[in-house]
Formats: structure tokens, sequence, C-alpha cells
């Protein structure tokens, strides 16, 4: 690929032949390079297919895995963006478990009168949006760094959350969110299918508008991307709130789907949700990896987790594994020329 | 030489402001401490909810300490608490984790508080080590596993012979064992009944919940799901209702939390045992009390009754109507009379 | 060789521009006049106020006094964006692409909408319009290569597109294009390619090339202005300029005719210092043996890839060498160290020397005691006295300017900072230097320190392994050459003083 020998600006001669739009996509493709991904995927299935002769292709196993990777999914997605841009977002801990709790409070229950309604979606994505945008803020304006400020404001809307839910676990008596996470659609998990739609969406976005291509441009070069005129506190702002409003709507659906509102509800979601972006190809150190990125680890960390379990692997084994895959996630794809020393 | 005063009068302040009420308590009314994981879980919460009421009944100060599951908070909290009470206080303490009786009890011992440990202890450490450690006080978590999975065996549609998968809580945590050892025990006396997987989703609902997707696909025909604690069973139950199998599976828990009360009366689940954390509290507090004030000898006490056993109240399809009025509705008056009324057996 | 001199017409027009800092006149009534269809060289040494004056000129800073005009109008420039809304843009030294980018989306940065329908804009149109302005400079880039993957040759030609089609954006006729130092990071054939671009250019925009290399400065402009000291002090027409006039221009004083300093280039002792015996490195050089004595600066000459820079790796360490042995002061050197390399005496002078050869973050004074702290402690810690002291002493000996010792420097000129990586060796009483370019990016008066500076070096018996930016330099300063053609040592050739070789003959040797 380097073209030192080759002349400036030009590639190698085979790769001269090609056509154009294949061209075209294969450079999309090295800049939010699925292709390892893909690649990875198609390794997880095949050595579990083999482990488990066969039946990890069963249709039942496929539908589990699609299922319970769309949710996971979409929080991946919602934390990308942060990341690309150089930055990171771990609030989502306190982001879902106050969703969840507004959830228990706000739709039908036994413990109150409010019936809230389909109106409860636009709730959880204000409340995501102002947590995005206080995040923001703190890191545009405040110029406190990202991963401290989206931690403390994780905490702080956890310890807000189990402030509010009185550590008491609502049953959700409107189920019909929670009955459209766990329809199936000819035979595929509609969430799946609203995962990989919304992903689309994002992906054109990111893609085809200012705000992705300045959120890349931030994340390759901040100090450039101001040169160029880029405003980098209202990206940065932006990012942020895209993120809560995400997070929002993934816990939503997270909550409906489990029936009951649990405060605690956002404490299990961080590792796996980072370790999803980073498999996925997103870089740690920015300005590498789209939303397809996000929601294919996601997926491919769902099926290496549903694979174990198919396996019998020991429960005591499959953290471990976790811990493994994130490490080697991160060390492949960070660019270590930005990274001035490790810390 | 200004900013040096500065910064000396600070620590001057602090200094003075800590000893305060030191002098204020250390003549005053004693303090009602209780020591829980967080107020995000009900079962924890209630331990607050109990030693509030006593501490109203008693007219004593209440303090509650929350570790947030981390065991260094813990031990910090408690040490800021010593220095606040300045030892004139009792404790009913439910420990992060088993080893984390130690430095507690040393902590203790050093205050001069008497205080009652419940749940987690490693079995090497002996109670009468420590005068002040009043007792060690836990459920029958083995009894507890027993008991529901023998529930849960008798709704197989041959009662006694089908296939399960198991729910586990926290790996290292003495419930967890204790429970999954009932649960085999169990199995041990029905050899009809087969264990087919087991996963831990470390009491938390959303794992639970992806954990038995995970194995549903992997065994479609189960006949039940033992769960370590309530929370996990929800989340199971929410997975067997998307797999169409909910009333049919059915699911056990632990811990009796008001949500399961409902599960059992909807037929999705079977039984689970109610602990009370209110009573424990009271319980715990109680008995620390009367060391302290002379009106009991703890040196006396032969050694199992300073490490020992209660039972919770077992809940099932039977009795769960009537269970909900007294103990949910409303919360019970305890008789603390004579504390080993409910003695159940001594634990290591 | 002069290129013929273009219109008559001022497009832009600096005058009286005064810019005072605090303590510094950084700008004294300085005039600037470019004209339409010209290259104006701009030169003077770091200091002179080239830097100001271009902040100046795109906006970045706001003159004390003095006027800009812009084709007869008067205009101010309150930022970069104005800067380019009046067709004026700079091409700086670091670049200003976005690595990650493709250059496509480099070129239209922040104007996409020109290529956007309801908010999303269309990628093969900004495509095809990257390409068709690509191939109006007739350059053969691939727009859908990233920034980082296509080389500083190609980032330059890809930023002086982007300002062409920005300015051309906001309807300006001949835009002025300031390109900072723009050779600094190219080979030689790259170099080629750009005054060809800058030749292109001239028939549509007007172009301020900066630039420490006079020589390239007289071939490639019509006019060349001279700064120093933060005043014009000369502006001529590039086909009467004589480079050792400006020279003298730009620092003031006369250069020997003599700029090497070769009369202080001394007899050399004789003794050996290094001597390399059957060293070879597969798929870099093959079997070569060599020695260098005390007090004996020698040449490594030969073309990128010829495998003189290898030869240096192995001998500071950085790659251990297949076959052969490194012999320095009669003890064998443990290969592949750099670790037993320094230890054993020997120093390296890096290529980048930001990178490498300084902790920028950190002071002069730490810097340059970073060797040798072992000596400046007193029961075990570090002695603040001692390290002041030997610190001061290497500042004083080498002449380093600079406001403290404890001034970061990152904060220092490029001279400066070379002479800061000399001093940390020579603390450590090193006995052997590989200098890799040493005169790289530092102006010409610092350049002439450091020349003096390594001669003073030679005198004390340190023996030097040197690779030069020119083959002027490399003769000049050395005693003897060793010249290097495809991984083969091909030809030793002395160098004495009053003796010179000269250079046409040693390129037959090396291509």
């Amino acid at each position: 690929m380097t073209t030192a020998t080759a002349g400036p600006g030009r590639l190698t001669p085979f790769r001269e032949r090609l056509p154009g739009p294949v061209l075209a996509t294969g450079a999309w493709f090295q800049r939010t390079g699925i292709a390892a991904q893909l690649l990875t995927l198609a390794i997880v299935v095949g050595i579990f297919a083999m482990g488990t002769g066969g039946k990890y292709l069963a249709w039942s196993n496929v539908q589990v895995i699609l299922s319970l990777s769309a949710i996971p999914a979409i929080f991946a997605v919602g934390l990308h963006p942060t990341i690309v841009a150089g930055g990171i977002d771990l609030s989502l801990q306190g982001v879902a478990s106050l969703i969840a709790v507004f959830v228990g409070f706000l739709l039908r229950n036994q413990f109150n009168s409010h019936d809230l309604g389909l109106w409860i979606i636009l709730v959880a994505m204000l409340i995501g949006a102002i947590a995005g945008a206080v995040n923001g803020l703190l890191n545009a304006a405040l110029r406190i760094p990202s991963f401290i400020a989206s931690l403390g404001m994780g905490w702080i809307l956890y310890g807000l959350a189990v402030f509010m839910g009185k550590a008491v676990n609502v049953p959700l008596l409107d189920t019909r969110i929670g009955n459209f996470a766990s329809a199936n659609v000819v035979g595929i998990p509609l969430i799946a299918v609203v995962a990989a739609g919304f992903t689309a969406a994002v992906q054109l976005v990111e893609d085809r508008t200012r705000l992705g291509r300045y959120m890349y441009a931030i994340g390759g070069d901040e100090v450039i991307a101001r040169q160029a005129g880029i405003n980098l506190g209202v990206m940065k702002v932006a990012l942020f709130t895209a993120a809560g409003i995400i997070y929002g709507l993934a816990s939503l659906l997270l909550t409906c789907r489990l029936g009951i509102s649990t405060s605690r509800m956002g404490l299990t979601l961080l590792f796996p949700t980072v370790t999803a972006v980073a498999v996925g190809g997103v870089a740690l150190t920015g300005g590498i990896g789209g939303a397809k990125n996000a929601a294919l680890g996601a997926l491919i960390v769902t099926a290496l987790n549903d694979g174990l379990v198919l396996m019998h692997v020991s429960p005591y084994i499959q953290q471990a594994v976790n811990g493994v895959v994130l490490i080697v996630a991160v060390a492949l794809t960070i660019d270590r020329r930005k990274l001035g020393f490790i810390k | 030489m200004r900013r040096f005063a500065w910064s000396m009068l600070l620590p001057a302040l602090g200094l003075i402001l800590s000893v305060t009420p030191r002098l204020a308590d250390a003549a005053g009314k004693t303090t009602l401490v209780v020591m829980i994981r967080g107020l995000d879980n009900p079962y924890h919460a209630n331990y607050a909810v109990g030693a509030k009421e006593l501490g109203k009944k008693l007219g004593l100060p209440v303090d509650v300490l929350t570790s947030e599951a981390n065991s260094q908070k813990q031990f910090a909290d408690l040490k800021a608490e010593i220095a606040k009470t300045g030892g004139n206080m009792v404790v009913s303490c439910d420990p992060n984790e088993a080893p984390d009786v130690v430095p507690i009890a040393k902590m203790l011992e050093a205050a001069g508080a008497y205080w009652v440990n419940w749940w987690n202890k490693p079995p090497d450490v002996k109670v009468a080590s420590y005068p002040h450690w009043v007792s060690h006080v836990q459920f029958d978590a083995v009894g507890q596993g027993y008991y529901n999975a023998k529930e849960l065996f008798k709704t197989f549609k041959t009662p006694n012979q089908g296939k399960i998968i198991a729910i586990q809580g926290m790996l290292a945590n003495n419930a967890a064992i204790g429970r999954f050892q009932g649960l085999q025990k169990a199995l041990k006396e029905n050899p009809g009944v087969q264990l087919l997987q087991w996963e831990s989703a470390e009491w938390d609902t959303t794992k639970a919940y992806n954990a038995t997707k995970a194995l549903l696909a992997a065994h479609p025909d189960v006949d039940g799901v033992w769960c370590a604690n309530d929370n996990m069973a929800m989340g199971a139950i929410q997975a067997l209702k998307e797999a169409g199998l909910a009333g049919k599976v059915l699911v056990t828990g632990t811990d009796g939390n008001p949500e399961a009360f409902d599960a059992i009366k909807a037929g999705y689940m079977v039984s689970t045992e109610f602990q009370d954390s209110r009573y424990q509290a009271q319980f715990g507090l109680t008995m620390a009390l009367a060391a302290k004030e002379g009106k009991l000898d703890v040196k006396s006490l032969p050694s199992k009754y300073r490490s020992w056993m209660i039972p919770g109240v077992k809940v099932n399809r039977d009795n769960v109507d009537k269970f909900v009025d007294e103990y949910i509705k409303s919360m019970p008056k305890y008789d603390l009379s004579n504390f080993f009324a409910n003695w159940a057996g001594e634990a290591p | 060789m002069s290129t013929g001199t273009g219109s008559q017409e001022a497009i832009l027009a600096l005058r009286g521009i005064t810019k005072t800092f605090p303590g510094v006149a950084a700008l004294d009534r300085v005039e600037l006049v470019v004209h339409r269809n010209e290259v104006v060289g701009l030169v003077g040494e770091n200091g002179a106020g080239k830097s100001v004056l271009m902040k100046i000129m795109i906006g970045l800073l706001q003159p004390d006094e003095g006027s800009i005009g812009l084709d007869g109008r008067t205009v101010t420039l309150k930022s970069p964006s104005d800067a380019i809304r009046s067709g004026i843009g700079m091409v700086f030294q670091e670049g200003a692409l976005v690595p990650n980018l493709t250059v496509t989306e480099n070129l239209f940065l922040r104007h996409e909408n020109s290529f956007s329908k309801l908010g999303f804009f269309s990628l093969r149109s900004m495509r095809q319009a990257a390409r068709e302005l690509l191939a109006e400079l007739d350059l053969d880039i691939d727009v859908d290569l990233t920034a980082a993957d296509i080389g500083p040759a190609a980032r330059q030609m890809v930023e002086i597109a982007r300002l062409l089609w920005l300015s051309r954006l906001y309807g300006r006729d001949n835009p002025v294009l300031i390109l900072d130092e723009p050779t600094t990071v190219l080979a030689d054939k790259e170099r080629e390619t750009l005054f060809r671009i800058m030749r292109e250019l001239k028939k549509r925009a007007s172009v301020v090339f900066i630039s420490h290399r006079l020589q390239e400065v007289v071939e490639n402009s019509d006019r060349i202005c001279v700064l120093k000291d933060g005043k014009n002090v000369a502006e001529m027409g590039t086909s009467d300029a004589r480079i050792t006039h400006i020279e003298q221009l730009m620092v003031g004083h006369t250069f020997a005719a003599d700029r090497f300093h070769e009369d202080e280039q001394g007899a050399r002792t004789g003794r050996e210092l290094l001597r390399v015996e059957n060293l070879s490195r597969a798929g870099a050089f093959e079997p070569l043996h060599f020695t260098i004595g005390e007090g004996e600066i020698v040449g490594l000459i030969g073309l990128v890839g010829s495998g003189k820079e290898e030869v240096c790796r192995c001998i500071t360490g950085l790659e251990r060498p297949d076959t052969g042995t490194i012999i320095l002061g009669g003890r064998k050197l443990r290969t592949g160290s750099p670790d037993a390399a320094v230890r054993a005496g020997i120093g390296h002078i890096p290529i980048d020397r930001r990178n490498e050869g300084l902790a920028l973050m950190m002071s002069v004074a730490q810097n340059v005691n970073l060797l040798v702290l072992d000596q400046l402690k007193t029961a075990g810690l570090l002695n603040p006295a001692q390290e002041r002291g030997n610190a001061q002493r290497w500042v004083s000996e080498c002449q380093i300017k600079t406001p403290s010792l404890s001034a970061l420097c990152a904060n220092l000129s490029g001279g400066n900072q070379q002479k800061v990586v000399i001093s940390k060796w020579l603390s450590s009483k090193v006995r052997l230097l590989i200098l890799d370019h040493p005169t790289r990016g530092v102006d010409v008066g610092a350049k002439d320190e450091i020349y003096k500076l390594l001669r003073r070096l030679a005198r004390q018996g340190i023996g030097m392994l040197i690779m030069c930016d020119t083959l002027e330099e490399d003769i000049g300063l050395s005693d003897r050459m060793l010249v290097m053609k495809d991984g083969r040592l091909v030809r030793e050739v002395d160098s004495a003083p009053q003796e010179k070789p000269s250079p046409q003959s040693i390129i037959t040797l090396i291509v």
C-alpha cells in the first residue's frame, strides 16, 4: 500500500488496473476496514460450528445470536462516534440505569398510575440527549478529558438512578415495546433488523454528511481540523449528545425486553460495549471505524460468547476469554504513533 | 510563612471537627450501624429499613454504610464510622466478600464495638477468637437451594424426572456456593433429574436473561430452570417468555423480591425463599446491643451459638397469598426475645 | 539560472509592516510586493522575521502598523479564512492534511456544501472533482488514498491543489500561494516535481517561496527578498543574484570563502579509533572494511539505497549486522545493542532530532545531562547544583542560544536544538560520533557555528562519521570519504584541505 517505490500518490500497478468503483469500494472498506472483522466472524463461526457438531449453525441458535447481539450493537453504535473523534464516552452505565428507572416510573406499572405509552421513546431520547450534552460540554467547554468527564457523569447518573429507583424492581405492564423487541419477522428477530437498519442509517450519516466527515477529521488530527475551520466545541457536544440519544433508545429497548425495570441495569453493559467497539475495528486512538464496525464487533462478541456456552466452556474461563479478546483487539487496532507515551 | 499557616489551618480544623462528635458520642447514644452492599438492591436496602425502624423504636441514631461491592470502600467507611462514634456503636454487617470479615473483626475489636456478621465468612476464621464478635449468622443456603430444587422437580411432567439448567450467582459468594450445593444434594437424591449445564449470571437480571437464552438454544427441551436468586429468575422468565416456554418451564429463585411473588402467582415461578433483611438487621443489632449492655454474656456462649444458621420463609404457590399479606404488605413485629429460638444448625 | 520575470502588476503589496512583541521588534517597516504570475523567493535566517511576516500575510497575526494591499485595495485579514477568501493561502512546513482522510476528503474539507443535496453530499461528484483538479496540475495522485498513505511530496501537492480550488471558489483569479520550506522533506526527484508545479502555478497564480536552500531559491524564483533582523535588506531579480552575496546579506558578515573551515581541518594523529571488518547485512550492504582515526571526520557518501544508512545503524547498535566485527578503541563492540554502543562511547546525532534526538518537553539542562546523570549525584541523589553546572558548561562551550537552562527544548530554534543534541553526547565523553544530516533544517548562521563545533571536536580527538545534506558539505567537512553504491563500498577518496575533490568527480562514483 505504500507508494514510496511507485511514485508519489500512485498505487502499485496491480491496483491501478482495477476499475474505479472497485477501487472506491476497496478504499471505503479500507478506511472502515470490515474485511478483517468479516474474516474474524467467519473464523469464529467456523470454529464453533465444528466444535458443536453443527449445532451452532442451527437456525434457532442463529436467531438467538442475532437477537442477543442487536441491543449491544446499538449501544456500540452509540459509543463509537466519541471514540472515532478521539475521546470516549463511558457514561453508558449511568444513562442506561437512569433510563431503566424512568421507564419503570413512567410506563404503566403496578406502583403508580403513570401510563406514558409510546411517548416513553421521546423521553428516553431526551434524557439521553441531556446526559450526552452535559458530557460534551464538560469536555469541550471545561476541557475535562472525556474519559474522566464521562466516567464521572456515568456514576452521577447511576447514583441518581438508584436514588430515584429506591431499589425496587418494577415489572412493566405495558408490554408493547417489549413485544416489539422480542418479535420475529419471517423468522428473523425483528430487533436485529432494526439494529441493522439503524446501523446503516448512522453509517450513511458518517459517510455523507458534514457531521460524519468532521468526526473523522477531528479524530485524525484535532489541530489541523481546527485550522481548517471546524468548530471543535460544537462538534464534540453534538457527538456526545448523539451518543446519549442512542444510549437512551438502546436502554429503553433493553428495559422493555427484560420486562422489568431494575436500577442496576447499566452495570454490566460497559465492558461488553467497549469490547464490541474495539473488536469491530474502531481504533481507540481515533479516526478509524464506522457504525458498521461497531455493530459487527457486537455481533462477533455475541457469537463468540454464545459459542462458548454451547461448547460448555467453563463460565470461569468465559470472562477471561472476553478479557483476552479485548486486549488483542485494542493491540491490533490502535495507532501507536498517536500515543506519545503509553500510559 | 503565610502559606504555611494556611496549610496548617485546614488539618487543624479537621482534627477539631473529628474529635468533637467523638466527645459527644462517647458520652451519648449508641449508634446502630448496618453495613450493606448498596441501596440499589431491594434485599440490601431492606437491611436499612429494618435498622431505621429499630432506631426509631429505641430512640437511637442509625448509620448505613454501603460498600458498592467494593471491599476497600467498606473498610474505609467503617474506619470513618469508628472515628465518628468513638466506638460507641453496634454493627450488623453483611460483608462484601468472605475474607473481608477478618479486617472488620480486627477494627471492631480495637474499637470495642460489638457486632453480628451475616452470610459471608471463611470457614477457617473462628468467631470465638474475637470477643466482640457476638455471632456469625447465615441463612441455610444449602437448605435454600435444596428446597427450591425439590419444588422445581415436583413440577415436571413426570415429577422428579427431567432435565434442568441452572443459573448461578457470583461464584465466590457463600450464598451462591451454598445454594448450588443444595441443588446438587437434591440432584443426588433424584437421579432421574439431570443438570445439563450451568452458567453464572452474577446475580444480574440482564446477564441471566442472556445466559438463559443461550442455554435454551443449546438445550431446547429443558423442564425447569433453577436460579440462585430472584433477580436472575426474572431474567430467566423473560427469556422463557420469548421462547414461548414461560408457564410450561418453571423457574425458582431465592431472596423473596416482591416481583417474585407476582411471578409465583402468575404461574411462571415455582418458589422462592424469603430472607427478611429487615429482620436480620433488627436481630443483629438487638443481639449486639444486648452484648454491649451486659445482658448477653458472649464469652459463655458455646461455639454452636457463635456461628450458626437460620431458615428463611419458604414461599411457594400454596402459601404465597398469605405470605404477601403478612410479610410484604406490612412489616411484622419481630420477636427478638430469644435469640436462639430459630437456631437451625451450626455453621462452619 | 533564472526564470523570466512575470508581469509587473502587483497583486499583493505589504507596506510598512511593523509588528512588536513584548521586548522584541519582530518586524520593522517591512515591505513585500508580489506581482501577478511571479515567484518571489523569501530568505532570511531564523529570527529574521519570515514566520511573523507570513503569519501576517495569512491573517494569523495583525500588524501593528502598515497596510496590506490586494489588487490595489487595502484589506484587513482577521483570520486565515479571511486570507483564503482574499486568495492568499499557505502550505505549512508540517503539513495541514488530516492523515486518515482521503485526498478527496482533504481537498474539500469544510466546503463539502458545494457537493451536497439535502444535507448529504455525493461522494461520486466529489471524487470526480478531485480528479479533475489534480489533472489540471498534471498530478498523478490517487484520490482515494488517505493522506497518510501518499507520502510528503504528494501531500504538498494536494495542499497546493486545495488552495487553488479554494481561491477559485472565492472567485480569486490570481491567488498568492506561500510555500514554507517545501523542499525540506522531499527527495531529489520529488523536488523536481515541485519546481515543475511551481512553473505551472505561475501561469495562474503567484508563489512566495521560502527556503533555506539558496541555490534552489535562485533557480526557481523571479525575484528574491532578503530579510534580516526584521528589516528588508535587499531585493533583487534572480538573474543577477549570487549566492555568496545573499548569504552575506542574511548574516551580515562575509563568510570566508571557506565556509567549511577547511583551514581548521587538522592533520590526523594517526591513531586508530574505529575499525570495521567484514561487516555486512543481508539486503542492505555487502562485506566492507574501513577505519576511522581519532579526530578524523569521515564522510559516508551514496544515494538513498546505497546502504550507508544501514552501516550507521549497525555501528550505533540500532541494527545487528549479519557478519563482521566492530572494534572501538581496541575493544570489540557488542552489536545490536544501542546501550552497548553508548557505553562504549559511540554517540548518534539522528536525522530526526525532534523525535529521536531530544526530549522536547524537557529542558535544555535535562537534555544535556541526560547521559551523565550518574556523575551528577551526591549520596545517590541528583544534585541540582551539579546538574546546572554541567549544563551551563556545555551551553557556553557550544554557544547554545537559550533564554535559560530550564527553557524547553521545543522552544529553541533548529540550530540550537542540534547543538543541545551534540552537547548531550559531548557531556558523556563520547569518542565516536555518527552524524546523520547534522545541519538539516538549520539556518546559515547556525550551520556555521555547527561546522566550527565539529572542527573543535575533531581537534579534541573525537572521530566522526558523517552523512550530509549536500555533496559540498560532505567534501568540505571530511578528511576522507567512503563512497557507497548499491550496497558496496566502492572507493575511499581523500579530501585533504587544499586538495578537495570536485563534486562532479564524486557524483560519477555514486550513480
